[in-house]
């Protein structure tokens, strides 16, 4: 039994240090902290700049197809607007020629 | 000096006086008397729009309509039409009319009928050319206005009192409107 307890201790008695061990410690903990630090992986930094151009060129169509629509909105006031002033002037001028005759 | 900073004020104001197009805006409670109304207000940046949008325009009518688009400032049109007469008042015109007093205008029409209404046509002179139109149509059962900002030759306006070339679809709808009302 002393022989058993005289192992256990040796086994886990306190044993010193390795000479370098402060060092490794200090290079692991500074290594931890810089992988930390880093923001984006390669791949996120891709994916959030494709998806960044994605929304982008999304929302130049939208733009685009928004103008398009404005646009074509416009030119159907437009031709409204001249067929009625056309209509009212055509109108007029019967309604001179008639007083004139 | 005084009197030199007042004469320039004074042509400032009448400077943008002239500029400013027509106001319209008490007529548009009519719409809620109106069996049909047709309000239309296009600025200057609308209109480029629309003219970059005539330009993919097949019909062939759509490089003169585009023509006469590019010289224009604003077109507002305020028109309505009513089932009973008396709808609106004389003041709703007048305030028109005392708008178009204006020494830059010029009433060139003036048609009047206890019957068929009134009809007034006034252009906006400056030197030789035509600054804007304006149209005041005041029939028993319908009011129109329209409000033509811009240069506008003596021709496009000829053509638009002939045979304009509208384009067939939009011609087609403003024949179905019955000219007549008696």
């Amino acid at each position: 039994m002393m022989e058993f307890e005289d192992q256990l201790r040796g086994a886990l008695g306190r044993q010193p240090a390795p000479a370098d061990f402060a060092r490794q410690v200090m290079a692991k903990a500074a290594r931890m902290e810089r992988q930390r630090i880093r923001p984006w992986h390669p791949w996120a930094a891709g994916g959030l700049a494709a998806s960044l151009l994605v929304g982008c060129l999304g929302f130049a169509s939208y733009e685009q197809r928004r103008e398009m629509e404005q646009a074509r909105e416009a030119r159907g006031k437009v031709l409204q607007a001249l067929a009625i002033t056309s209509g009212k002037l055509r109108r007029i001028e019967r309604r001179v020629e008639g007083i004139g005759q | 000096m005084k009197r030199i900073l007042l004469l320039t004020f004074g042509c400032a104001v009448m400077a943008l006086a002239w500029q400013s197009p027509l106001k319209l805006d008490h007529l548009d409670r009519l719409a809620a008397k109106a069996s049909e109304s047709v309000n239309i207000t296009l600025d200057a940046s609308m209109l480029k729009l629309a003219a970059a949008f005539l330009s993919a325009d097949d019909d062939e009518d759509g490089a003169d309509i585009k023509k006469l688009v590019q010289g224009l400032k604003g077109i507002y049109v305020r028109s309505f039409e009513f089932k009973n007469t008396g709808e609106y008042t004389d003041a709703d015109i007048e305030s028109i009319r005392a708008q178009l007093r204006d020494p830059g205008w010029k009433k060139i029409v003036e048609v009047r009928s206890k019957v068929d209404g009134d009809a007034d046509i006034y252009v906006k002179t400056d030197a030789s050319k035509i600054g804007g139109l304006a149209i005041i149509s005041a029939e028993p059962k319908e009011l129109t206005v329209v409000s033509i900002e811009g240069t506008i030759s003596v021709e496009d306006v000829k053509k638009l009192g002939g045979n304009f070339g509208i384009p067939k679809s939009v011609k087609k709808l403003e024949d179905k409107k019955p000219e007549e009302k008696k």
